[in-house]
């Protein structure tokens, strides 16, 4: 009975632990990088969970710089291809992720007008 | 900062060999684009894609292509594109811009978006705007391998032209 008890106990223990650790190594290891003239971000490795989209680390950015409304941020990989939107970071890890880690490249500008 | 630092151009026989190269890797990832060579004059070579998406509001299916064209005046390329529906109908400039932006606004619109005459096959197209194209092709830090792989999936993606993402692993193979 006591037996049980503590197995139960070390496995909840256990399984309370492993979670996190479990959790952070499903997520990816992101490199970014800024290119032109776009303020550098001083953190440069961050932890993305995979099932996030381009669009979301793009907005991101544009909170963390606080930059204006009328200001884009474009993500790019290998200085030439820019992923769509709505791609997730699993999938464009697993194309171009180098060395456990995925570099993107970004830059900002007004697209229009 | 100099003029070729800001501002990324292209010249004709640039374009050209980039569309080359461009096309190449469509075939190597069996993918539909072609080339359109209507004369060897400038600028009557451009790059052509269809797909079929369905309109989330009305449930249509629209069947759009796109052109990527060289533009003399701004030289870089441009994105023209037509949509139709089954019916053949097409869609006009408010029809086009709830299809892909339903939620953006209206000055947006006009900033962007615009029909014009296609420069090789001078009917009405919709095209979107080249005026800030060539500075954020200079943005890209480095040269880029294929500048049409940039600027086609970085403008794309605003109309539902998406690239694979096995076009940007190593282009300098090809």
């Amino acid at each position: 009975m006591t037996d049980t008890e503590e197995a139960q106990a070390t496995a909840s223990t256990s399984t309370t632990t492993t979670t996190p650790t479990e959790k952070d190594a499903a997520k990816i290891c992101v490199l970014l990088n800024a290119t032109g003239n776009v303020p550098i971000i001083k953190k440069r490795t961050w932890t993305v969970d995979p099932n996030k989209t381009v669009s979301w680390i793009q907005k991101f950015i544009h909170k963390f710089l606080k930059l204006d409304a009328n200001e884009q941020i474009f993500l790019y990989v290998n200085q030439t291809f820019a992923p769509a939107p709505d791609q997730i970071i699993k999938n464009l890890y697993e194309c171009h992720g180098t060395n456990g880690k995925l570099v993107l490249y970004y830059c900002k500008n007004q697209a229009w007008g | 900062m100099s003029d070729a630092e800001t501002h990324k151009t292209l010249t004709w026989p640039e374009f050209l060999k980039e569309a080359k190269q461009f096309l190449d890797k469509s075939h190597e990832l069996n993918d539909n684009w072609e080339l359109v060579e209507k004369d060897d004059q400038e600028p009557n070579s451009f790059l052509r894609y269809s797909q079929k998406i369905k309109c989330k509001v009305s449930n249509d299916l629209i069947n759009i292509e796109y052109h990527i064209v060289y533009s003399v005046s701004y030289q870089v390329p441009m994105l023209y594109f037509q949509a139709h529906r089954s019916d053949g109908s097409l869609l006009d400039v408010e029809a086009t811009w709830s299809l892909f932006m339903p939620d953006a606004s209206r000055s947006d619109l006009y900033e962007m978006l615009t029909q014009m005459e296609h420069p090789v096959l001078f009917r009405p197209f919709m095209a979107l705007h080249p005026c800030r194209t060539s500075e954020i092709l200079a943005q890209f830090g480095r040269k880029s391998e294929n500048i049409l792989i940039t600027f086609i999936s970085l403008y794309g993606p605003y109309v539902k032209l998406n690239l694979s993402n096995s076009y940007g692993l190593d282009c300098s193979k090809i």
